[in-house]
């Protein structure tokens, strides 16, 4: 029992030592962040940066690809994979909006792809970003291959169900992209977050496509993580954990103190380490979120800051 | 009294440009760049609508078709971003956008077109 | 052991102290960004371009400038303005910067900053209208073990000095990134720099043809044909080979030549397929295409535009 303890008690010390590590590279990639903030988008104003490819499977509401299309990037577009037969409704809603006419799809040797029905473009240049596959729906793997044998661009970011993406994300993807030597990184994740890679076409065309878990045979000195979020799915986002979090580190503090009149020094370790590892979580978060916005129910709201953006009025004479 | 619509997310470029129109005589508006924009344009009739962003324009929200009336010219829509490429200004102006200019820019040059603009509307 | 279990808790005790502090530091922060800041820098933002408008010749005078903050959020206005416009009287800007010491609160922050907050810090100065003395002092930080440092150092020297522009970027160790090239750009487009593409594609030096190759770019420049055609012939510098090829495309030009197929010999099959991809968006017909890459990457080609609505419109 003595002896576990003791294991125990070195794992704690463990699990502080990597959060704290965590938390410094959250803080670091935050000063990062606002260095790229401060050049107000002047990087984007080249339009010959990296290229990125959204390719989407499983969409069924087409607010979903108005967000994905809602970026200021210039060499970016979204291909959306839609099972016409399933969701009948869906496509035609995607069809009209866009105003897409059908176009020729040629099964390409770069991600063999089956099932592809057919493919859509838009007759209207201003959502030539756009390219719509009707596709049988088997795995979103499948449709990530298909969807990735018709993008143009060398990076490919797949978006699973109804995920959405935080606005500037995409723009945030880019800066890093370019702010690295060429051929130096293969892939790029973000956390906290959902486990979304922006990967690039040449590692997942290597890897024989998505089915192939591409990610994992990147190595590791050429995959770098984005520490904020970029996705977020739009059931999860208005999770609020504000008061759960005081009552847990007044349980937490409560319980150091009577371990510590106690004298059971094992304990207090354990609840002290639980402290750190939540101080540093909403420290990390709080990093990870200091200027990114996500747009729920029509409102955008600022996550680091808790701000809404109403209408201002002014008027000058 | 002519009303112009300033709509961007960023705070800072609305309030340089809102400064940088000053004194022309109009009155003018600031808003976020999404649902706000719209509901404001539904109640009031603006004569000008300078939008700081590209995205709204290009990502299917029709926005022309909600800013300006069924037949009417009014309001005149004028985007301003970072972007050069020559896609993204004919994709604007197969929009509907009036005008295009980008970031940096200068604040005498759209002060004078937007005074221009105004005064051929006062006409 | 138990003496053991003691020293770990103080360890604990301590970590969890620290970062108790730095979650209150940064709950302050945040609060004051949000009550504070937003209101501050609209009124700083107001007063300078009023001062702009005005230019009486006066220094306006900045509320609340000795709270915590506020000085950051001055030059923040300042920076601000200067990067999204052009055609400003800078003489207000810089007479602001000298009464209020600006540039000088900077260079303290520089001095004790690490990492990216003294990238962030430098990145402020490139902004202002700063003097050569500034551009000085900052000339130890180009030898930075951050990138992002490095450059930034660069970026204050070139605001500073422009007429050395080309001496500076040819002194500069690194390769420019594409992120630090459109800032580069960004200085250009502000008129800060000279428009002069000739002698930095002609540059024997790699990052001023980087730049030049990005001039071309974004200006379109149609005249720059020989000079891209004589760098890919001269194939000095690989990647940049594959640039100015890119910008041959992206000028649409004519690429049945000897010089573009002698370059894409010596290209891997990825930055081929690279180069189809950038073709595909620019529009060449697959017509002759035969005469530079090989069957299946024509195959590859075909199967691009087929599935574009351009061929069949």
């Amino acid at each position: 029992m003595f002896g576990m303890m003791t294991v125990v008690v070195i794992l704690t010390m463990g699990a502080m030592a990597w959060a704290c590590a965590v938390l410094a590279l959250a803080m670091r990639a935050r000063n990062a962040r606002r260095l790229a903030l401060g050049g107000h988008g002047a990087a984007l104003a080249a339009g010959d940066g990296p290229g990125i490819s959204v390719l989407c499977s499983g969409v069924r509401q087409s607010g979903q690809v108005e967000n994905l299309l809602s970026t200021e990037l210039v060499r970016y577009e979204v291909v959306a994979v839609v099972d016409a037969a399933h969701y009948p409704a869906c496509f035609e809603r995607l069809v009209d909006r866009y105003r897409m006419i059908r176009v020729e799809h040629v099964p390409s040797d770069e991600f063999p792809a089956r099932g592809v029905r057919s493919m859509w473009r838009s007759r209207k240049r201003c959502y030539r970003r756009l390219v719509l596959l009707d596709r049988e729906e088997t795995t979103q793997e499948e449709d990530f291959d298909a969807a990735a044998s018709v993008a143009t661009y060398d990076w490919l970011l797949p978006v699973h169900g109804a995920e959405r993406l935080i606005p500037g994300a995409v723009e945030r993807l880019a800066e890093v992209l370019g702010g690295a030597e060429p051929g130096t990184i293969g892939a790029v994740r973000s956390w906290p977050g959902e486990a979304e890679v922006l990967l690039n076409r040449d590692a997942v065309s290597a890897a024989g496509g998505f089915g192939q878990r591409a990610g994992r045979k990147i190595p590791r000195s050429r995959r770098r993580t984005l520490w904020e979020p970029v996705l977020y799915e739009r059931r999860f986002a208005a999770a609020g954990k504000k008061r759960e979090l005081g009552l847990a580190a007044c349980l937490l503090a409560a319980g150091v103190v009577a371990a510590a009149v106690m004298q059971r020094w094992g304990m207090v370790v354990l609840l002290l380490g639980a402290a750190v590892l939540q101080c540093a979580w909403v420290l990390t978060r709080l990093a990870a979120t200091d200027g990114t916005a996500v747009e729920l129910r029509g409102a955008k709201i600022w996550r680091g800051k808790g701000r809404k953006f109403g209408v201002k009025n002014f008027t000058l004479s | 009294m002519q009303r112009i619509l300033i709509a961007s997310d960023d705070e800072f470029a609305r309030e340089l440009i809102r400064l940088a129109l000053g004194g022309l005589g109009a009155e003018v508006r600031c808003s976020g760049c999404g649902e706000a924009m719209e509901s404001l344009c539904a109640r009031v009739l603006f004569d000008l609508v300078i939008v700081l962003r590209t995205a709204p324009f290009f990502c299917g929200r029709e926005l022309i078709g909600r800013l300006r009336p069924e037949g009417l010219r009014r309001p005149a829509i004028y985007a301003i971003s970072w972007q050069q490429a020559e896609r993204t200004v004919l994709s604007l102006l197969e929009c509907g956008v009036d005008q295009y200019m980008t970031f940096p820019i200068s604040l005498q040059r759209l002060r004078a077109k937007v005074a221009d603009n105004l005064t051929r509307m006062r006409l | 052991m138990n003496s053991f279990y003691m020293i770990c808790a103080a360890i604990a005790a301590a970590t969890a102290g620290v970062l108790l502090v730095m979650l209150l530091v940064e709950t302050l922060r945040r609060r004051r960004e949000l009550w504070r800041n937003d209101i501050l820098r609209r009124r700083y933002l107001h007063i300078v371009m009023f001062a702009l408008y005005a230019d009486d010749g006066a220094v306006p005078r900045f509320p609340m400038l000795r709270r915590a903050g506020a000085r950051l959020l001055l030059a923040e206005t300042l920076a601000g303005v200067a990067a999204m416009t052009y055609g400003l009287d800078m003489t207000v800007l810089r007479r602001i910067v000298k009464a209020y010491g600006l540039d000088r609160w900077l260079l303290r922050h520089v001095r004790r900053a690490q990492g990216y907050r003294r990238a962030r810090y430098l990145a402020l100065l490139a902004s202002l209208p700063v003097d050569g003395t500034v551009a000085r002092r900052v000339v130890h930080y180009g030898r930075s073990r951050n990138r992002s440092v490095r450059f930034q150092a660069l970026a204050v020297r070139l605001a500073a000095e422009p007429m050395s522009a080309l001496r500076l970027l040819a002194d500069y160790a690194w390769p420019l990134t594409e992120s630090e090239t459109a800032q580069i750009m960004a200085l250009l487009r502000r008129g800060v720099l000279p428009v002069a593409y000739e002698p930095l594609v002609a540059s024997p030096c790699s990052n001023l043809r980087r730049v030049g190759l990005c001039i071309v770019r974004q200006f379109g420049i149609e005249e720059a044909e020989p000079l891209l055609l004589r760098m890919l012939a001269d194939a000095r510098t690989p990647e940049l080979d594959a640039e100015a090829l890119r910008t041959l495309c992206m000028l649409r030009r004519p690429l049945i030549r000897r010089e573009v197929r002698d370059c894409v010999g010596r290209m891997s099959a990825s930055e081929r397929r690279v180069l189809l991809r950038c073709m595909v968006c620019e529009d060449y017909a697959p017509r002759f295409l035969h005469r530079i890459f090989d069957e299946g990457e024509c195959g590859y080609y075909e199967t691009m535009v087929k599935s574009y609505k351009r061929c069949l419109a």
